[in-house]
């Protein structure tokens, strides 16, 4: 499968994320990074659509801005400061990807959400990096942009190291 | 005309300290982690400022200003300089501590993770 970029509508977004994740991990080790929704939320609606979202590894980047920074992660979930901690979320990701066996997918919702909490420069370079990282290393990707910030430099940027772009 | 060999050597050291003013400054846009992090910066600049001033002052140069110079040169830039250094150093030493945290927990999880998958899968087996 290689890279894949998902071009999303903001209306019914994250039904049709849900319809992506599960369609795309099937048969591997998810590693979903999210930076919009707290992990519970993403937990609670797969396992409403018949998914074990205990299989699921998530980086939740969210999760600490809003309970705080004592909030204790599940056993199955990292908390990363923020948004903007790119840094830490490149890191937890190659990671997760080396530490898991078999066949592994790093789910990325959304490259939209990064470019509200850094510069455009940053998540390019912070894109070259990981998805090049992941690519080296056999890992699946697939990295969620809203249709509205396609046409945005740094996306096309991403655009061009992937290996198929859907809607 | 004599150049004298020491004012030589700190205009070197002045140099050498804006050089390495602009590598801590590349160091910080490549991660663009925290503000913290120009502290360092600022205070290896700082450093240059005052070893200026020093020179400045050591070969009288503005004659009038001359104990003014010697003191902001050698004592209050080196301090604010020191400060600036020290709390640029201690955001770089968090930050870092904070990524090795962040690796640690999830290879460490996602290890037990598998594991745990791996058994009840097992488990469901007949």
């Amino acid at each position: 499968m290689g890279i894949t970029i998902y071009s999303v509508n903001p209306t019914n977004y994250f039904g049709r994320v849900i319809e992506i994740f599960k369609h795309e991990s099937m048969g591997t080790v998810p590693i979903y990074i999210t930076l919009n929704k707290p992990y519970i939320e993403i937990a609670n609606v797969l396992r409403s659509h018949g998914f074990h979202p205990e299989r699921v590894f998530f980086i939740d980047c969210i999760s600490k801005q809003v309970l705080g920074h004592n909030a204790a992660a599940p056993p199955n979930c990292i908390f990363v400061d923020s948004p903007g901690s790119i840094t830490a979320i490149g890191i937890s990701a190659t990671q997760a990807a080396k530490a898991a066996g078999g066949k592994k997918l790093i789910f990325i919702d959304s490259i939209s959400t990064m470019l509200m909490y850094n510069d455009a420069a940053v998540v390019g370079s912070f894109c070259n990096f990981l998805l090049s990282r992941l690519r080296a290393m056999g890992v699946d990707t697939v990295v969620l942009v809203l249709e509205s910030d396609f046409e945005k430099g740094v996306v096309k940027h991403i655009e061009s190291l992937a290996d198929e772009v859907k809607k | 005309m004599n150049i004298d060999p020491n004012a030589s050597l700190l205009l070197v050291a002045v140099a050498i300290q804006i050089v390495a003013a602009y590598f801590s400054f590349v160091i910080f846009r490549f991660n663009r982690l925290s503000t913290n992090w120009l502290a360092l910066t600022w205070g290896i600049m700082f450093i240059a400022l005052g070893t200026t001033l020093s020179i400045l002052a050591e070969y009288d140069t503005v004659p009038a200003f001359t104990r003014e110079l010697l003191f902001t040169g050698q004592i209050a830039i080196p301090i604010l300089a020191s400060l600036l250094m020290a709390f640029g150093l201690w955001g770089m030493k968090k930050n870092f501590e904070y990524f090795e945290v962040v690796e640690k927990e999830a290879t460490t999880k996602v290890r037990s993770l598998e594991v745990m998958v791996g058994s009840k899968g097992k488990k469901g087996k007949k």
